[in-house]
């Protein structure tokens, strides 16, 4: 106010410079006539008239400044005016959107969570399901391991008896064979025994012959030569005989060695062959229960990775519940501002801008949101993440 | 026989995320929302171990230790601190209220079985 007198004062002294040159002019006349009345009058004349003049320039000056404050008035209270329709707008805008803000986002979150619950539960019906699978795979990849080693263990001494009795059966089939042999040859023997005795049958037929021819010349050798000849009749008899069972003998000892022989080759073969398909089985079986092991293996890896994955996803469904608390915050941060504006609305016109504490507001909304989102997404080591008391 | 674990935390996705990986486990599960519906649960029911959130509505976790410590058949129950908080102040009042341990959410299912199958009871 001080200020705008100032201004006028200032305005009236400049406005009124052009009266100035009047009145000197008075002033000088009045000089110069020598002080004559007539010289007064008109320095006092030409002094009224500067006064005049400087008066109606101040009026005009006054005037016009009226008239500025005036629209500068006018323009002020629009101002005024469009500023307190403005607030009080602006309070009803925030007063209206922050409950529908604050009721989206609780029912966002509402929305959320029953779905991450949802999602959760659906989640551990699957991990138990495949818990289930994992742990009857590792049960029956146990069991099948301890079947199938028993299975070799067992068929390897099952089979081991069976080969020995092959064995000795091999042997005692090599045992009979040179038994035979030793009878064929005990039939060579026999053979040339039988010659020996043909040898002795002619040798004593041709003394019977020679004891006939002596018994002509000499009677009473007869009862000999008769007894001689019974006797080589009797050998030949005899020997005919023992050739005839000792042809048969050693053709029957021949064809049972020959089958004998045969039956060994035939033996040595198969037992070669047994021994080798059992080896031959009781390794692919040993391959087959590596390979089995190395599935069992894969699959076990394979268990390991999906534990993984599940726990990988357990985390990251925890972040559902820091979604929520940030949420949390927006609802609590909202309600906060409606209550602070519904206070400030009370004070009618003594409302004043101090009164919002915008600084203040917004240091504890900030230091709400940074407590719960400076949180560590995954702690880096198990030293933060767990302690014992 | 299973051993049974009680999870008391306020947000239904948190316990069932700890379900799984307790149940995982082969632990059997008791669920409550917050410090007051967990002592009503608990009501003579043999629990080996507890799982506990701190910030929770009605009644937070540390009042919630401090409760069950003055209980006779629970007083012996180890306590678990799982939870998103991570001031000093805070965990030394979890200690002194009378918790065994300290997790940090989120975390990792392992680290939990590890301290449940050290703090157990038998």
């Amino acid at each position: 106010m001080r200020n705008g007198q100032n201004n006028i004062d200032t305005k009236f002294l400049y406005g009124s410079l052009p009266a100035l040159p009047v009145i000197l002019s008075g002033i000088i006349m009045v000089w110069q006539s020598g002080a004559t009345l007539y010289g007064v009058v008109i320095s006092l004349l030409l002094v009224l008239c500067g006064i005049g003049s400087g008066l109606l320039l101040w009026y005009r000056y006054v005037n016009q400044l009226t008239q500025i404050n005036s629209r500068w008035e006018q323009d002020e209270i629009g101002k005024i005016d469009t500023v307190a329709t403005y607030t009080t707008e602006l309070e009803r805008l925030l007063l209206t959107i922050s409950p529908i803000l604050s009721q989206h986002v609780m029912v966002s979150r509402e929305h959320t969570e029953q779905e991450i619950i949802s999602l959760t539960s659906r989640f551990a019906d699957m991990v138990g399901e495949l818990q289930l699978i994992v742990d009857s795979a590792d049960n029956t990849l146990d069991g099948q391991h301890y079947h199938l080693d028993n299975v070799i263990t067992t068929s390897r001494e099952l089979l081991q008896p069976v080969l020995e009795v092959l064995k000795q059966a091999h042997k005692a089939d090599h045992d009979v064979l040179g038994e035979l042999q030793k009878l064929s040859g005990h039939m060579s023997g026999l053979n040339a025994m039988s010659t020996e005795i043909r040898n002795l049958t002619g040798r004593i037929n041709r003394l019977a012959l020679s004891a006939a021819n002596e018994a002509s010349l000499a009677d009473g050798f007869e009862v000999i030569e008769n007894d001689a000849r019974k006797l080589a009749d009797d050998f030949l008899h005899i020997d005919q005989r023992l050739g005839s069972q000792v042809n048969d003998t050693i053709a029957a000892v021949t064809a049972a060695l020959k089958i004998a022989k045969n039956a060994a080759q035939v033996d040595d073969s198969t037992l070669f062959q047994a021994e080798a398909n059992i080896e031959q089985t009781l390794s692919h079986l040993s391959l087959a229960l590596a390979h089995y092991r190395d599935n069992a293996g894969t699959l076990r890896n394979n268990a390991e990775q999906i534990r993984g994955e599940i726990n990988n996803v357990l985390v990251a469904l925890q972040f559902q519940d820091r979604v929520s608390q940030i949420l949390m915050q927006v609802e609590n941060n909202l309600l906060n501002l409606q209550k602070t504006i519904e206070k400030i609305q009370e004070q009618g016109s003594n409302r004043d801008g101090n009164m919002l504490r915008v600084d203040e507001a917004v240091e504890h909304i900030e230091e709400n949101y940074k407590s719960v989102s400076s949180r560590p997404d995954h702690a880096p080591d198990s030293s933060d993440e767990l302690t014992f008391f | 026989m299973a051993k049974t674990i009680m999870i008391v935390d306020d947000s239904a996705s948190m316990r069932q995320v700890v379900g799984i990986a307790l149940k995982g486990a082969g632990y059997e599960v008791i669920e409550a929302s917050d410090g007051k519906d967990a002592l009503g649960k608990l009501n003579g029911v043999k629990i080996h171990l507890i799982v506990s959130d701190i910030n929770m509505p009605v009644m937070d976790g540390i009042a919630f230790v401090k409760a069950v410590k003055q209980l006779d058949s629970y007083k012996f129950t180890p306590i678990i601190m799982l939870t998103t908080e991570m001031e000093e102040d805070k965990k030394r009042a979890a200690k002194e209220a009378g918790a065994k341990a300290w997790v940090t959410k989120p975390f990792q299912p392992p680290i939990l079985l590890a301290a449940v199958a050290k703090l157990v009871l038998p």
